[in-house]
């Protein structure tokens, strides 16, 4: 069994350290909510720190708070275009300053696994330490390496994902016809573990990934066939493809499905966003999320087709199930 | 469950090959020369490959599509690792790649585009993400299903490594196509000269005189494989995968800690992942950059683990440059030669031990009984690897 202890969610929705926020989504894509970083992370840190850092280590200190937790078994993260604010930097300066030293901080900030590493020195954790890019799977991958070592070992873990956004993203999204919606930036981080107790949100059932599969709809019934109880009661699908919300309807037709990038906007990960989000509905029971009505709190499935022929698929039960 | 290797693939300064990199190694013969990128006025020394982009393409008969170096140079290693293996669908395989730039090198002309106002090539940007490098090495032999990369620094490859051995021994997977691939980018060389860890002339790894280490450029693949998966496929382990594990140094982004925390952790986990003692180790293919800094640290860690019965050593750095991402998987190649050969690998440019540690790395190819070898692999966040290979 792999149960989420915790979840902290930082992102365009009033999501952080807000129990129930599934009730209060705005609709509207506003700007990134920020918690007061000092609160969170240390403040000698947050100066030189990007967002994408800041909302890690932010989202990772809450949730380990919540979860009881000092030091985690693993810190395993997903990122799928990494930290963009210190690679564009340290770019910048590759290319516009001639002879001389570079500043190192942009090119020491710049590889994906900083958001790991800098959690494990902020905890002075010594455990495994990972992380997954692959783009639009990125959260999913960093979660099923969790589920894995869960099957090894007991343990609580650390599990979560982040993207930035970037004013140099925009003209190439805009080039590809990628920003039908805002592009935004996002964090989400999870405590996981074996064990299901008092502090348990909800259960997670199964996570497959899936890339250059011949027909989406062959996958989404391999994976319900591997799941015990088909009872699914609401279905938080990424949205972007007009098409494949059609056949989502047509597969599940009295089912609820919510599309979750019109909630938090794209990002390369924001399908945590959206484990965060099933979880809050299941938890409090949430009947009325983003205009639509969700009857039952047993079960749901995260579908995620933000890119073309890669499929993402998480089912989270309540803990109560 | 075991994990065995049957196949191997290496693309490096040193060889397009895995019998050139070995026949290299056998000669002492290093990949680094003079290297400059043409918008550069001072050259530097790095382990190149001498085939431009459009040679890349030609000797795998690509003829269109994106294709950043650095999924070319994964294709290569790739592919070599494959084999004649085809794709069966009675076995679950798996693709897992680790890259710590993806597709920078194009990245960095779109850049320059932008920067210069220049008319700019958005479809440079496409190959851009990590996820992207690895997706086109699997499409180009045809996988599908599980893709994954890992991005950990100079680490990555090795985790790579370690993570589809777990799948194969948790039975989640009967085999995993697994590697690394990372090109010389003006980002990486610039980034390494920003931190003043890269030497203007030869890195000279354990040697009291270090100075900094090179950069180079490959990739290294090895295809994992189940018993169950070898009962199908045919194919005659090389060797076995035993041990590994994965450490937090919890020290400082970049530089490791004057304790080798993390390393020691990494090895000694190791050791009992495999069930060996320390003294059953062959030879260990040290990380070894040359960075003074890293040696030390590394030297005191394998102190800690190995006391005063330290195994032959030695970093193949020297030859290749250090690969980033994809060091861990040339490395590991070059471990599952060292016991198909029996051999242990000599370092270059050594003249004196580092007077903190006294330890002299190996330092002419000497054949020895090699039943397991240790290789290790060290990053930035100070993500700490070990892997162990044991002959069968």
């Amino acid at each position: 069994m792999y149960c989420i202890q915790s979840a902290s969610t930082i992102s365009h929705q009033p999501s952080f350290a807000s129990k129930g926020f599934s009730s209060n989504l705005s609709k509207e894509i506003e700007s990134l909510i920020k918690p007061d970083y000092k609160e969170y992370v240390p403040p000698a840190l947050i100066r030189r720190m990007s967002e994408i850092l800041r909302m890690s280590v932010a989202c990772s200190n809450l949730a380990l708070k919540e979860a009881g937790i000092e030091q985690p078994d693993a810190i395993i993260t997903g990122t799928g275009l990494g930290c963009l604010y210190d690679t564009e930097k340290f770019l910048n300066n590759v290319i516009t300053i001639e002879g001389g030293l570079l500043p190192p901080t942009s090119f020491i900030q710049s590889t994906h696994n900083t958001i790991a590493g800098q959690i494990s020195l902020v905890l002075g954790n010594h455990q495994y330490n990972m992380t997954h890019t692959q783009n639009s799977l990125s959260f999913e991958h960093a979660l099923l390496d969790t589920m894995l070592m869960l099957d090894e070992k007991n343990g609580n873990i650390l599990i979560g994902s982040a993207d930035e956004d970037i004013e140099a993203l925009h003209p190439i999204a805009a080039h590809f016809k990628l920003n039908s919606l805002p592009l935004t930036s996002g964090a989400s981080f999870f405590v996981l573990s074996k064990n299901k107790n008092e502090k348990t949100l909800a259960v997670i059932e199964a996570c497959h990934t899936s890339a250059f599969y011949s027909s989406l709809e062959n996958e989404i019934k391999d994976f319900m066939s591997t799941s015990t109880d088909k009872q699914i009661d609401f279905i938080l699908n990424d949205g972007r493809n007009k098409d494949i919300t059609r056949l989502i309807e047509t597969l599940f037709p009295d089912k609820c499905v919510i599309n979750y990038s019109e909630i938090c906007g794209l990002y390369a990960t924001n399908s945590a966003f959206a484990m965060h989000l099933a979880t809050d509905i299941i938890c409090n029971k949430t009947k009325q999320v983003y205009g639509k009505t969700i009857a039952n709190h047993k079960r749901a499935l995260i579908i995620n087709t933000l890119l073309p022929a890669r499929a993402g698929f998480i089912m989270i039960k309540s803990n109560e199930a | 469950m075991k994990v065995y290797v049957t196949g191997i693939g290496v693309v490096s300064a040193i060889g397009l090959t895995v019998e050139e990199n070995y026949h290299s190694l056998l000669n002492k013969k290093s990949g680094i020369t003079a290297f400059k990128f043409p918008e550069e006025q001072k050259s530097i020394q790095a382990g190149s490959i001498a085939k431009s982009n459009a040679e890349l393409k030609q000797m795998l008969s690509i003829t269109n599509g994106n294709f950043s170096r650095t999924s070319l140079l994964g294709i290569i290693a790739a592919e070599q690792a494959m084999g004649k293996n085809f794709h069966n669908k009675k076995l679950r395989t798996g693709f897992i790649s680790s890259t710590s730039v993806g597709g920078m090198d194009k990245t960095e002309k779109y850049y320059r585009q932008v920067l210069k106002n220049l008319p700019v090539d958005f479809n440079l940007t496409r190959t851009h993400d990590s996820g992207n490098t690895s997706e086109n090495i699997a499409a180009y032999l045809g996988f599908s299903g599980y893709i994954n990369t890992l991005s950990t620094a100079c680490s990555s490859a090795a985790n790579a490594i370690m993570l589809a051995a777990r799948m194969i021994e948790q039975g989640k997977m009967d085999r995993v196509l697994v590697g690394g691939t990372d090109p010389i980018t003006d980002f990486t060389i610039k980034g390494f000269q920003s931190l003043m860890i890269y030497d203007d002339e030869w890195c000279k790894p354990f040697d009291h005189n270090r100075n900094g280490l090179n950069l180079g450029e490959g990739a290294g693949f090895l295809l994992l494989e189940s018993d169950h998966s070898i009962n199908i496929s045919g194919n005659e382990p090389i060797c076995s995968l035993t041990g590994w594990h994965n450490a937090a140094d919890a020290y400082h982004q970049t530089a490791s800690s004057p304790d080798g925390k993390g390393a020691t952790i990494a090895m000694k986990n190791a050791l009992k992942k495999a069930g060996l003692g320390p003294k059953e180790i062959s030879y260990i293919n040290a990380h070894g950059t040359g960075t003074k800094n890293n040696d030390l640290s590394e030297s005191i860690a394998i102190k800690n683990v190995f006391g005063e019965s330290i195994p032959p050593f030695s970093s193949t750095k020297a030859y290749t440059g250090h690969t980033l991402a994809a060091a861990g998987a040339i490395e590991a190649v070059y471990s599952v030669l060292a016991i198909k050969n029996q051999i242990h690998f000599a370092g270059l440019n050594y003249n004196d031990p580092l007077e903190e540690t006294l330890m002299h790395p190996v330092t002419e190819p000497t054949k020895a009984v090699t039943k397991h070898v240790m290789s290790n692999s060290f990053g930035f966040g100070g993500n700490n690897s070990s892997l162990i290979f044991s002959g069968i």
